[in-house]
């Protein structure tokens, strides 16, 4: 009654939201990984295990660099600014909302132990996201200018935090077709950064410029804070030292990973998987928020003295300061803000061949949900686990932003396995630095495992 | 070994995917153009509002009107006043009283005739086709005495021009002898028929004589500081513009380096709108864009219909114009000052009315318009 309860509860849990970490999916294709945990919970191996730095680095875009840059004719690289470049050209290689999104995890340690029946494991991670958003509004007024008078760049967005994560784990079965799993993790925040235009309207006309903001910043760590001047205003580039230079975190917060693995039948597994399920209670050593409209005309009412002296430029200046000083952030007293940790959901199936049982085929199925930044994919799988000393796997799909793939590789060395795993969009990339011209999702995962 | 060579074979089918995907024609550290070109459609920069510039404040930049823009004033109605003043006729109680057989007893002094032409200075006026609107004269007095003065003198005046004598004959009639006691201050005070344009060509003092105390020496009130009696005509009159007026302004502003030749700049539109109560029409007769040796740029052409229609503070006149900003080859380069060259002229019908301190130029509006793009250099970034 008890098991059926959690059964219940889990999956209803499961079915608000995705599964699997953003972590090595490949990894479940591969008999010899260690580390399934970290995919789903409900995952567990027969010995004991200790993961040392698994490094996980994702890359997302849903506009490529190939928007940005042109190759000529000529062999010659050009920008998107460059006037070689029609504006239709470039308008129609962005998206509304243009972002970016890096995530990092990095497994400081990983210690993976059966006792009784359950298998248990405890870790220790460092994790950084950081993203941007940019509307195509912006690139529209540096490409064109003011060809349109009113443009809306809500949603402009720069920010990033960093977190400690200590995590304890458990999974046992069921039943023999069903495991289930759980991570509790306990979240201590660094370093967060945010700030974000929330309302942006900027008209322009010949008469005017008008800019109607709602902005907020955020900014929490135990390092440095703002310093704000007589008024209130901060001074961005102005960092003072807090003097305190701890260790202390900044922000604390829960999150869970909860899973489940089923087996039906023979050589079938299906996995359910959902990530990060919380967030970051921060408390912030500087917020700010900026609010109103801001208004410039030129100058007002300019004397011939004026002009004779020859103050145009420094009448200019000082416009445009004011101007900029009216964007100005204030001090705000909000000093603690609830910020939800990115959650991923994974769905993956695998089948192994009735007649060839190290080969194995399957799907899986990625959301990723990182504030206005979600992501999905499916893709196919195959793999050959030659052994448990040595597995290869690779994969073939469709992502947000178009094809992608994926190869994955782990190779056991007395009780040492190596895991290595890309996972990449098709298209071209940029010579020396390698960096995709295409919108994609890259995700790059290493890592090294001693069997206890 | 089967199984071996199948590893080996996806291994290669791996790599080659991985290589398949690098396009190596491009190379980001030798062929990378790295200029940026904004706005490459149009961006319009509101430039604002100038003035307003008022008849007074051109005057006071015009060299040549500098004369003329000392003697003006502001009166309490705001109306823009001319006045001169000058002395009639001065003498001292001492030399009075050597002039008188006796001072004994109380005498009348008898000064005789004077005269003067209180509108010599204003006579710059027509000069340049301003004209007099709405002449005040006044003849002021000083007492030196400690005691009340009787004095009498007839007053007459008269004008400059013929045909306005003619007009003015009927002031015969203001001729008028006056008999009062005289202390200190205005004396005698009229204004002209409100259609006088013609400016007063004499002012006279005739049959002067007062009466004064004998022994007027001891009755100065500070022989140390005044033992005067002086007369002074003074002339009041508004400014108009009359038929002939044509003024000519420059401005040059021939310090203001412009450093714009690195932007690339193809063309900048200028709009501006301007409210005119002058009566007079302005023609902005050229504008050059001077280069470094303060000569004009020959390979930057400005172009536009420049012309501001006169109007009044009742109806100003409100006149849109555009100056076309472009080079003739490449692109605008550093520009190292302006040269304004516009004309004034009175607009017909406006003659004889009075201007207002408020009368002027006003830029309303002004916005610039820059077609093609800006390009920032790459090193500036």
């Amino acid at each position: 009654m008890r098991k059926s309860i959690i059964i219940i509860a889990a999956l209803l849990l499961l079915a608000c939201g995705p599964v699997k970490a953003q972590s090595f999916s490949e990894g479940f294709f591969l008999d010899g990984y260690t580390m399934g945990y970290r995919y789903n919970p409900a995952l567990s191996n027969e010995g004991d295990v200790l993961g040392l730095f698994q490094g996980n680095l994702v890359l997302r875009t849903n506009t490529g660099l190939s928007s940005f840059l042109y190759p000529q004719e000529d062999g010659q690289l050009v920008s998107a600014l460059h006037e070689s470049i029609s504006s239709a050209t470039f308008m129609s290689n962005l998206n509304d909302h243009n972002y970016l999104n890096r995530n990092v995890d990095l497994n400081i340690f990983s210690y993976g132990f059966r006792r009784g029946s359950g298998y248990h494991n405890v870790e220790l991670n460092l994790r950084a996201n950081i993203s941007a958003s940019a509307p195509k509004g912006i690139f529209q007024i540096l490409k064109e200018g003011s060809t349109h008078t009113d443009n809306d760049l809500s949603g402009a967005f720069m920010g990033g935090q960093g977190y400690a994560e200590l995590v304890y784990g458990y999974s046992t079965k069921l039943a023999d077709w069903i495991s289930i799993g759980g991570r509790a993790k306990l979240l201590l925040g660094l370093e967060s950064v945010n700030y974000k235009l929330t309302d942006f309207e900027l008209t322009m006309s010949e008469e005017e410029y008008k800019a109607t903001l709602v902005a907020d910043l955020e900014l929490c760590n135990k390092v440095f804070k703002l310093r704000a001047d007589d008024d209130g205003y901060y001074k961005i580039l102005r960092l003072d030292p807090t003097g305190k230079h701890g260790i202390l975190p900044a922000g604390i917060g829960l999150a869970v990973d909860l899973g489940v693995v089923l087996t039906p039948f023979e050589g079938f597994t299906l996995s359910v998987s959902a990530l990060d399920l919380g967030g970051i209670l921060w408390h912030y050593g500087n917020a700010g928020h900026s609010n109103g409209i801001v208004r410039f005309s030129g100058v007002t009412d300019l004397s011939i003295d004026d002009i004779k002296a020859k103050n145009l430029a420094g009448e200019f200046d000082g416009l445009k300061d004011d101007f900029l000083a009216s964007l100005r952030l204030k001090e705000s007293s909000k000093m603690n803000r609830m910020q939800s940790v990115p959650f991923t959901v994974n769905v993956a199936a695998k089948y192994d061949m009735p007649f060839y049982k190290p080969l194995s085929v399957g799907l899986t199925g990625l959301y990723c949900h990182f504030g206005t930044m979600p992501y999905k994919e499916l893709r196919g799988n195959v793999a050959w686990n030659y052994s448990r000393r040595l597995g290869f796997t690779a994969n073939l799909g469709a992502g947000e932003y178009g094809l992608v793939y994926g190869a994955a590789l782990t190779v056991r060395v007395s009780r040492f396995h190596l895991n290595a795993g890309l996972e990449n969009g098709f298209g071209g990339t940029l010579p020396y630095s390698k960096r995709q011209l295409k919108p994609n999702s890259k995700c790059l995962t290493v890592g090294l495992t001693y069997d206890l | 070994m089967k199984r071996s060579v199948i590893g080996f074979l996806t291994f290669l089918l791996l790599v080659s995917v991985l290589v398949a995907c690098s396009d190596m024609r491009y190379d980001t550290t030798e062929n990378f153009d790295k200029d940026l070109t904004l706005f490459q459609k149009e961006i319009s920069v509101p430039i604002g509002s100038i003035g307003p510039v008022t008849i007074q404040s051109l005057l006071g930049n015009s060299t040549i009107f500098e004369t003329i823009a000392s003697l003006m004033l502001v009166g309490d109605d705001g109306m823009l006043t001319l006045q001169s003043e000058q002395e009639i006729y001065a003498i001292n109680v001492y030399r009075i009283e050597k002039e008188v057989d006796s001072v004994s007893t109380d005498f009348t002094f008898k000064a005789g005739d004077h005269s003067v032409n209180p509108g010599g200075l204003l006579m710059v006026l027509g000069m340049f086709g301003l004209e007099c609107v709405g002449q005040k004269l006044e003849i002021n007095a000083t007492n030196p005495m400690d005691v009340r003065v009787p004095v009498r003198a007839d007053v007459s005046f008269s004008c400059m021009n013929s045909s306005y004598e003619t007009t003015f004959r009927a002031e015969d009639k203001l001729s008028q002898s006056m008999r009062r006691n005289l202390t200190a201050g205005t004396i005698f005070s009229t204004t002209l028929p409100a259609d006088t344009k013609d400016l007063l060509s004499s002012v006279g003092l005739n049959n002067l004589e007062f009466d004064l105390p004998a022994n007027p020496t001891t009755e100065l009130a500070d022989e140390n500081v005044n033992d005067i009696f002086s007369f002074k005509s003074r002339l009041l009159c508004n400014v108009g513009l009359g038929e002939k007026f044509k003024f000519p302004y420059a401005l040059t502003v021939d310090d203001a380096k412009l450093n714009i030749g690195k932007f690339k700049l193809h063309k900048c539109e200028v709009t501006v709108e301007v409210e005119n109560t002058l009566p007079a029409a302005l023609k902005l007769n050229s504008v050059k864009v001077l280069n470094e040796q303060g000569a004009e740029d020959e390979n930057i052409s400005v172009s536009g219909d420049l012309v501001i229609a006169g109007g009044s503070l009742e109806k100003p006149a409100v006149t849109n114009l555009t100056l076309v900003i472009e080079a003739k080859e490449g692109t605008v380069p550093d520009i190292h000052g302006l040269q304004i060259d516009l004309e004034a002229a009175s607009q017909p019908g406006c003659q004889g009315v009075a201007l207002s301190v408020n009368q002027g130029l006003y830029v309303k509006s002004s916005s610039a318009k820059l077609s093609g793009g800006i390009t920032i250099p790459f090193n500036m970034l």
